[in-house]
């Protein structure tokens, strides 16, 4: 999951996680496109951060995912959902008797 | 903006940003050809030609670019609106040049001085200028979309 992140923000600035739920979910960029009512390149290009949406299409795939906005789109680097949800995902320390 | 050209059967890959700015070099190349061609007398026989080349080329290069008055998704829009930005000063600085050009058109002191040729090209240059500046007018956003779209992928992943 972690290789699937945004490496860098691209032209738009921003960082996101639309190609990790997709494949998450198992959707492909076709029906997200027709769903968010884009073109497929369009997806393309926002998962790569050469685009940066409006606001309506942000919330529009926040919603579609069911995630919040920030859960999805982030002007700084994402980590991974399971680390941001579950702690630093380091091993939990020892008590020492 | 379409990423391959559909004769038939035949389909013509513009995926590649590669490929689109070689159309649009090539297109234009074509366009100038035409345009010296009216300069000079022993060219002229390569302007009909010149004219189907740049005809077809013209009817590829529209294709690409699509319809850009027709309502897209809003990357496209983007995309379209920053075309026309870039291009709106260019069909300016044509005419300006026009103008200036229709200057040898005139009696002036100038071109008496000047050899026959050169005289001749002068008289036509105001006119060969409007031209130019037509066909930058309806080509340059289109050209601009072509030039500037990065790769694009085939199909829906």
């Amino acid at each position: 999951m972690n290789e699937s992140l945004q490496k860098s923000p691209g032209e738009s600035g921003l960082y996101n996680r639309i190609a990790v739920l997709r494949a998450e979910r198992g959707i492909s960029r076709q029906q997200l496109a027709e769903a968010m009512e884009v073109n497929y390149q369009t997806i393309g290009f926002l998962e790569r951060g050469d685009y940066g949406p409006s606001l309506k299409l942000a919330f529009a795939i926040a919603a579609y995912f069911g995630l919040p906005i920030e859960a999805v789109f982030s002007t700084e680097p994402l980590k991974p959902l399971s680390e941001q949800v579950y702690g630093a995902g380091q091993p939990a320390a020892k008590e020492k008797p | 903006m379409r990423t391959e050209y559909v004769v038939g059967n035949i389909r013509i890959p513009f995926a590649s940003q590669v490929r689109r700015r070689w159309l649009v070099k090539l297109v234009y190349t074509s366009l100038a050809l035409l345009l010296f061609a009216q300069f000079t007398d022993f060219l002229r026989p390569i302007v009909s030609g010149c004219l189907i080349l740049v005809v077809g080329l013209m009817i590829i290069f529209t294709w690409l670019a699509g319809d850009m008055r027709a309502r897209g998704d809003e990357r496209e829009m983007h995309r379209r609106d920053h075309a026309h930005y870039v291009a709106y000063y260019a069909p300016t600085y044509g005419l300006i040049a026009a103008l200036f050009a229709g200057y040898f058109r005139n009696p002036n002191p100038i071109m008496p001085l000047l050899p026959l040729a050169l005289r001749g090209c002068l008289m036509q240059l105001p006119s060969i200028l409007l031209w130019a500046t037509g066909i930058l007018y309806f080509t340059l956003p289109q050209a601009i979309l072509l030039w500037t779209e990065p790769d694009m992928e085939q199909e829906a992943a």
